[in-house]
């Protein structure tokens, strides 16, 4: 539609001065509009209201002058040849955004909507921040959103820099049929002379019909299954390392692309057919084998996976028991995110298929997991601990066993936990724990080891306090054992106890109080009847050194208590 | 006035669109197909909410349709629409229709009645006055037809025609630039494909805008630059197409990129095995079955956003695959070709048919061409997609050299809408005296009407227009 064809200004209805006031009066609320989109959050009522306004205000305008022309120059807007704005030459500004791209003016027309405006603003926004697109440009932008009342006019795209137009059509020359030169006559060489057709035959079917608009709807909503399935094949192909490398480049893209599109099938299929492929490659091209599982370790990265962070919790079933087999498919270094997933609570079923996917990734790469060992905070840790006791026995205690040194006790007293209930060593190994330089170590061996009577452990301890020789800094320690030694142990171990505290006075004075002391504390521990009557017997002794370690005791369990 | 006019607005766009769309359905339908009634429906529809118990005048002013008096606004979406009633009006000099407002009562029957009588009114000498003839005859009172009052019409529609012309013609010639700038830059490194885009952008428009324009282009044929005219004529082929299906401008993009890119891969394969007459060699054949693939690779390193670039895949890939999934390149995990390499295959087979190669004594002539697929159809082409290209094409299509029943030669210019493709406008091309033949009078075929009522002048068969000398699209264009 050329400018002549409308120009109900021209006809000496309006005055020039009120029509460019209500013009810039429009134009300054489609620039508030497009400000306040740009600002706040999509919803908000600010940008909403707005939006309402400058549709208001345009709409009255073109309701009276019909429609509403803005040529975009360089630094300005102008209509009717007169200036509606300027603005500097540079991004951010409207004039400048559409100049850019070359379009030469923009024009609204009545019955323009809400959804219309939002959109076109929209657009306009979004180009306004971005520096120079090579990927595309408003003008694709606005030609796809399909305008039903905002026109608009681009400078040829392919104009040269001297602004002519080359024309070569003219010397796209038809060449004579050299095969059989000068013939001018129709006696050329037939081709099969196929039948007519029949013009009937050419009109489509009801069902053919239906046929064909499903074929378009397939094309015009289908999704990126088809895309991905021609990519697996292009891969298939493909004998040299560039290419190789430039399809699995752009299926990563894709891998991550459908995660966060929550198309989790088509994420599998890329990740199950790449694993079909590298099989199929692996003799024949042993160099794309360490390509794709180049794939396969980024694609397992937090950064690959970040998209499922943010839907793990909302996905449903189905689309859970995708992202397992996904899972499955992956590297060990998925283990990463997997564990924080586990960490950020989920569902037991959800928990489950982490647990298990886990489990099967630590299968292909066990590092990834001893780095989250090494370095995770203890909730991490925690939330790992009963995936790695399902590991192999061997393992499972490797990792166990480094746990019993990191700094949370909690984390510990769990590994340690977990390696006794699970008979991961043999008890006379945990018991040599007893002496591990680490206080805390040794503290949680003893409580795990008091648990419960066990005739073992009990022996044990008996063999243990009867023939180490301590040192005066280990009293505290030889009182834990005493204490522990009451807590597993049986009858058998009052025969041991009694000598000690009745007995014994050979014992140099400092350790015989400490072993009295001991003795006490397990007789106390073992609580059976034959334990009592040990000690009534001992408190009633006229010996003053043994009433005093009951004296000594109470006071201390006293002063316990007070200060609990 | 505000609601009415914007009502009328609306209501007049959709006017416009049920006639143009009733005055196409009754010609291929019978009056009691479904279609027919529904179109009737729709029709009378849209007339009860744009009468408001007035008659309707709907009235060809300066190129510019207006109805009740008040001067229609087009959408973009459209332009082919109106397009095609200024030329139906031009052809039958027509300056107005007038529904009066008796015509809400009247039968369905009647309704397609008077249609047909529009339709058919061309191959009178006076349409007007034969229309009118037809409707005393059989009382159809509520509608009247008044003839073309001024000659500007014509003045303005010639220029904005001109303009067209002008703009399908730069966008062809850039295309090939484009083509060839995007296939030279891709082997070096990343281009990108923003001009590709704007391209394709106005090929959809020009293709929405004027198809059978869009066609005769297509038929341009440039042997030294044969990939790059190549590819341009695909993409105008295969987005007709696509027209002419009803995909979506989004889609049309898509399918028009697709054309342009479809053979990049070509560009890599050394000129030897491209010109090569006779057989190719194993490894000549090898090298060309791998351009899809190579020119896939290529497409994957344009800068494109990550949409465009899994749409335009597909197309070039798939584009020598068969609908059983035979030909090349082999697949395993596709079980079934796009709709975009369905298209693609068909006009680039059609294209390719009807250039000049070296590896054959000729090229098909247009017709047969599409004899030769026809034949093909179903092993070769999707068939539903295949019947519409011919439709689309017509049997002689755009851009042909025939001989009419008489003996002489023409090009086929175009089918004007109620020719039911098989009664063309046609340019004779007479003999100079020196052997070369050159311009003579356009003639409608529909026009040479005997004294039986049926047309006296036909096409008789496809000319091959090379063996000629003759670059039918030279003609083409000059005349259009």
């Amino acid at each position: 539609m050329s400018a002549q064809d409308k120009i109900p200004l021209g006809t000496g209805k309006f005055f020039q001065e009120d029509v460019l006031k209500e013009t810039k009066k429009v134009y300054a609320g489609m620039l508030l509009a497009s400000k306040n989109l740009s600002l706040y959050p999509p919803g908000h009522s600010i940008p909403v209201k707005s939006i309402k306004q400058f549709h208001q205000t345009l709409e009255a305008y073109l309701q009276k002058y019909e429609y509403l022309r803005l040529e975009i120059e360089r630094n300005r807007i102008v209509s009717l040849d007169e200036e509606i704005s300027s603005e500097p030459h540079e991004e951010g500004t409207l004039p400048f955004t559409l100049f850019r791209d070359g379009i030469r003016w923009i024009e609204f027309n009545q019955g323009i909507d809400l959804e219309e405006i939002k959109s076109f603003l929209t657009i306009v926004n979004q180009h306004m921040i971005l520096s120079s697109e090579p990927e595309g440009d408003i003008v694709t932008n606005i030609w796809e959103a399909q305008f039903s009342h905002i026109q608009y006019d681009v400078a040829d795209f392919f104009v040269n820099a001297d602004g002519e137009m080359k024309d070569s059509i003219s010397s796209f020359k038809a060449e004579l049929d050299l095969t059989e030169p000068g013939e001018k006559n129709l006696g050329e060489k037939p081709y099969d002379r196929q039948p007519e057709i029949d013009p009937v035959a050419l009109i489509l079917s009801e069902q053919e019909q239906e046929q064909l608009q499903e074929m378009i709807h397939f094309e015009e909503e289908a999704d990126f299954s088809s895309y991905v399935n021609a990519l697996l094949d292009i891969l298939l192909l493909y004998r040299d390392e560039e290419s190789f490398r430039t399809i699995l480049e752009v299926l990563s893209e894709e891998f991550t692309g459908t995660l966060a599109r929550e198309e989790f099938d088509i994420s599998l299929k890329i990740v199950w057919g790449l694993r079909k492929i590298v099989e199929q490659y692996r003799k024949q091209m042993p160099w794309a084998v360490p390509i794709a599982e180049n794939f396969f370790q980024k694609a397992s990265d937090v950064d690959s996976l970040s998209p499922i962070l943010q839907t793990w919790n909302h996905i449903n079933a189905e689309q859970t028991d995708i992202l397992e087999q996904i899972f499955k498919y992956l590297d060990g270094q998925a283990i990463r995110t997997l564990a924080l997933l586990l960490a950020d609570g989920a569902s037991q079923r959800k928990k489950q298929i982490l647990s298990d996917s886990i489990i099967v990734l630590a299968g292909k790469n066990m590092r990834p997991l001893e780095d989250l060992l090494d370095h995770s905070d203890e909730k991490l840790v925690d939330n790992l601990i009963p995936i790695i006791v399902q590991l192999e026995k061997e393992k499972s205690l490797h990792y166990l066993m480094k746990l019993l040194h990191r700094d949370s006790s909690l984390i510990r007293e769990k590994a340690i936990r977990e390696i006794m209930d699970r008979g991961l060593v043999p008890l006379r190994e945990v018991f040599e724990w007893i002496d591990d330089p680490d206080e805390v170590v040794r503290r949680l061996v003893m409580r795990q080891l008091g648990k419960k009577r066990d005739s073992v452990i009990e022996a044990l301890f008996l063999a243990y306090l009867g023939n180490t020789t301590f040192q005066k800094d280990q009293a505290d320690h030889v009182m834990v054992c005493f204490k522990t030694l009451g807590r597993c142990g049986s009858l058998r171990s009052i025969p041991y106890l009694r000598e000690i505290l009745l007995n014994r006075k050979w014992l140099p004075g400092f350790w015989r109080a400490l072993y009295r002391r001991g003795a006490v504390v397990a007789l106390e521990a073992l609580s059976i009847p034959e334990s009592e009557q040990l000690l009534d017997k001992a408190r009633r002794s006229l010996h003053p050194s043994l009433r005093i370690v009951f004296r000594d005791l109470s006071r201390e369990n006293q002063k316990k208590k007070g200060d609990r | 006035m505000a609601d009415f006019q914007s009502t009328l607005a609306r209501s007049g766009q959709e006017f416009l669109k049920f006639l143009y769309r009733l005055i196409n359905t009754v010609r291929i339908y019978r009056d009691n197909n479904h279609l027919i009634r529904k179109g009737v429906g729709e029709l009378k529809g849209v007339m009860d909410s744009l009468s408001g118990g007035d008659d309707i005048s709907v009235h060809l002013w300066r190129g510019r349709f207006h109805i009740r008096g008040e001067r229609l606004q087009y959408r973009r979406d459209l332009s082919s629409i109106i397009n095609g009633m200024v030329a139906f009006f031009t052809q039958r000099t027509i300056g107005q229709i007038i529904f009066f407002n008796a015509s809400k009562n009247v039968s369905t029957e009647d309704f397609v009645a008077v249609i047909r009588l529009l339709n058919d009114s061309v191959m009178s000498a006076d349409p007007p006055a034969w229309f009118e003839e037809k409707i005393l005859e059989h009382g159809f009172s509520w509608v009247q037809v008044i003839r073309k009052q001024d000659e500007e019409l014509s003045v303005k529609a010639v220029s904005l025609e001109d303009e067209r012309y002008e703009k399908a013609r730069s966008t062809y010639i850039h295309a090939v630039d484009t083509v060839r700038e995007v296939a030279q830059k891709a082997c070096k490194g990343i281009v990108g494909v923003r001009k590709t885009r704007r391209l394709a952008q106005n090929i959809v428009d020009l293709v929405r805008e004027d198809n059978s324009l869009m066609l005769g282009l297509a038929s341009i044929k440039d042997y030294d630059d044969y990939t790059y005219t190549h590819s341009v004529n695909v993409a105008l082929l295969a987005t007709c197409l696509g027209r002419q299906i009803n995909m979506s401008d989004i889609s049309l993009e898509y399918l028009s990129v697709c054309g342009l890119l479809h053979d990049l891969g070509k560009v890599g394969v050394s000129k030897d095995v491209l010109h090569k007459q006779g057989e190719l060699s194993m490894g000549e054949w090898d090298q060309m079955k791998a351009h899809p693939l190579i020119g896939v690779r290529k497409i994957l390193r344009l800068n494109a956003p990550h949409k465009l670039r899994s749409r335009i895949i597909l197309g070039p890939f798939e584009h020598h695959l068969n609908p059983d999934m035979s030909g090349y390149p082999r697949t395993i995990f596709m079980d079934k070709i796009s709709l975009i390499g369905k298209i693609l295959r068909i006009s680039d087979v059609y294209e390719a048919l009807t250039a000049q190669r070296a590896y054959r004594a000729r090229a098909y002539a247009p017709d047969e061409a599409l004899r030769k697929m026809w034949s093909e159809r179903g092993q070769k082409f999707d068939p539903i997609l295949l019947k519409s290209f011919i439709r689309m094409m017509g049997i002689y299509p755009v851009g042909s050299m025939v001989e009419l029943s008489d003996g002489n030669f023409a090009l086929i210019m175009d089918y004007p809408e109620e020719s039911r493709n098989d009664l063309p406008l046609v340019l004779l091309l007479v003999n100079d005296g020196k052997g070369n033949l050159i311009r003579g009078d356009m003639v409608y075929l529909a026009d040479q009407v005997a004294k039986g009522g049926s047309p006296s002048l036909n096409v008789v068969r496809g000319i091959e227009p090379t063996r000629f000398g003759i670059q039918a699209a030279e003609f083409f264009l000059h005349e259009k």
